[in-house]
């Protein structure tokens, strides 16, 4: 650059020389190439965080967006669930709910449960009663949950929904049953997907639900849902239309066992009882 | 240059290296006169190198380089300065009136000032032009473009700065 020429503006002095003879006599330590290193790897550090900062900024935004859809998509079912078709015949025992707890522990979208207010002639409630209804009561183990359907295959119609699964007895307290012997159950209650359920309403004359929902759960108000893993005191009646020993009376006749203490929850009050004060 | 930077474009590390070496007394001249402060200065000059690093392959106009980097630079001081809280620079008054005062030749008190010397007492902006403008890299065009001023007004500023200085040697200059 031709600095005289570009600044022929400027009546050029002493001050003007010394000024610019200061400012090249301006000494700098020469950068090293470790320095240089240093800059091109704070350069890539920085520009590798300022990726992962929009990353994790897209990720919130997918979050609170899907968040709202959600949210928006769940009022809108709610909304479509306080005035639910329901047939007649049913009406009166059915109360519609959201799932929470189904929602937090299998991340399901959109789920229903049907609580039904079950009336039953049986006092369920009496122990001895159950004791008597019982043909096999036994503590076993639920070695397997194999399915819900709300189809029975024996007589080939639609039912309530049902977990079907087998179980490891343990002991036997009253009935035949052999210790160790494995045998399949079934027991009322369960989650099937919306589509099955659905068939069940046309073809089994069952309520209608309206709403968009992955997931419908059917079980008697208050009862408990079995686990795997889990060993109870169980009430078993053999069912002739489902060829395997049903689990009767709903919290009633599913137990909880701790094998450690000899006892047994009682689903109501939530406290353990001795098992020999119940039989007994 | 032109050639380095298309080099660097392409992410030729010994294109970065010989840029840098190039411009880095030039910016470090004018961080310096701008913040008054070596370490900051420092900083404000690495910051700069890093930020022509990650976005190299953005300069579009290539033979606008010099202005680009030293908007940068302004830039990078700006956040310095507000980081740190300063908002005029001071400068060491008493040592600068001492040689002033003393009895010796001015040639030989012009040996003892260097270039901070004489334009410390000036404001940010004058401080900022004159190192650009007498380290005679930069027209009055193009430090108007960088501070986006017109030319006369830097024109004026670079008279008007040089008054204050002469002012400031006591008519000695």
């Amino acid at each position: 650059m031709n600095w005289d020429k570009n600044n022929e503006w400027l009546e050029k002095d002493e001050l003007d020389e010394i000024l610019s003879k200061k400012a090249r006599e301006f000494k700098v330590e020469k950068i090293t190439s470790e320095e240089i290193d240093t800059i091109i790897s704070k350069a890539k550090a920085q520009k590798r965080r300022e990726k992962y900062l929009i990353a994790a900024s897209i990720t919130v935004m997918i979050i609170l967006v899907l968040s709202t859809f959600y949210i928006y998509k769940s009022r809108l079912n709610k909304e479509n669930t306080e005035n639910p078709t329901l047939v007649a015949e049913e009406e009166s025992n059915f109360e519609i709910i959201i799932d929470e707890e189904m929602n937090k522990t299998t991340s399901i979208a959109d789920s229903l449960t049907l609580e039904h207010n079950v009336d039953i002639l049986t006092d369920i409630t009496n122990i001895e009663i159950l004791k008597g209804e019982a043909q096999q009561i036994v503590i076993a183990k639920v070695i397997e949950i194999e399915r819900c359907t709300n189809y029975n295959e024996k007589i080939g119609n639609y039912t309530l929904i049902n977990t079907l699964g087998n179980i490891e007895i343990l002991q036997v307290l009253k009935g035949d049953l052999n210790i160790n012997s494995k045998t399949p159950f079934i027991r009322a209650g369960g989650t099937i997907s919306y589509d099955e359920y659905q068939k069940g309403v046309i073809y089994g004359n069952r309520s209608q639900i309206q709403g968009a929902y992955d997931y419908i759960t059917e079980r008697k108000k208050g009862d408990i849902k079995i686990e795997e893993g889990k060993t109870y005191l169980m009430f078993l009646y053999y069912s002739e239309y489902d060829d395997r020993y049903e689990i009767m009376a709903y919290q009633y006749g599913l137990r909880e066992y701790n094998q450690e203490n000899n006892t047994v929850l009682n689903n109501e009050t939530g406290e353990w009882e001795d098992l020999n004060n119940i039989l007994n | 240059m032109d050639e380095l930077i298309s080099k660097l474009k392409n992410g030729d590390k010994s294109a970065f290296e010989e840029i840098v070496k190039k411009t880095e007394k030039q910016l470090l001249l004018i961080a310096k006169s701008r913040l008054n402060s070596e370490s900051l200065a420092d900083d404000a000059v690495q910051e700069t190198f890093i930020c022509l690093f990650q976005n190299a392959k953005k300069i579009k106009d290539v033979s606008k380089f010099k202005s680009w980097i030293t908007i940068i630079l302004i830039n990078k001081c700006n956040k310095l300065m507000k980081q740190n809280k300063i908002i005029e620079v001071s400068y060491d008054e008493e040592n600068f009136e001492n040689i002033l005062q003393s009895d010796d030749e001015y040639a030989n008190i012009t040996n003892e000032l260097d270039f901070f010397n004489y334009i410390n007492f000036l404001n940010i902006e004058e401080r900022t032009i004159i190192s650009m403008f007498y380290s005679e890299n930069y027209t009055t065009k193009e430090i108007a473009e960088i501070l986006h001023l017109s030319e006369n007004t830097i024109k004026s500023k670079i008279l008007r700065a040089k008054n204050k200085i002469r002012n400031k040697l006591g008519g000695r200059r």
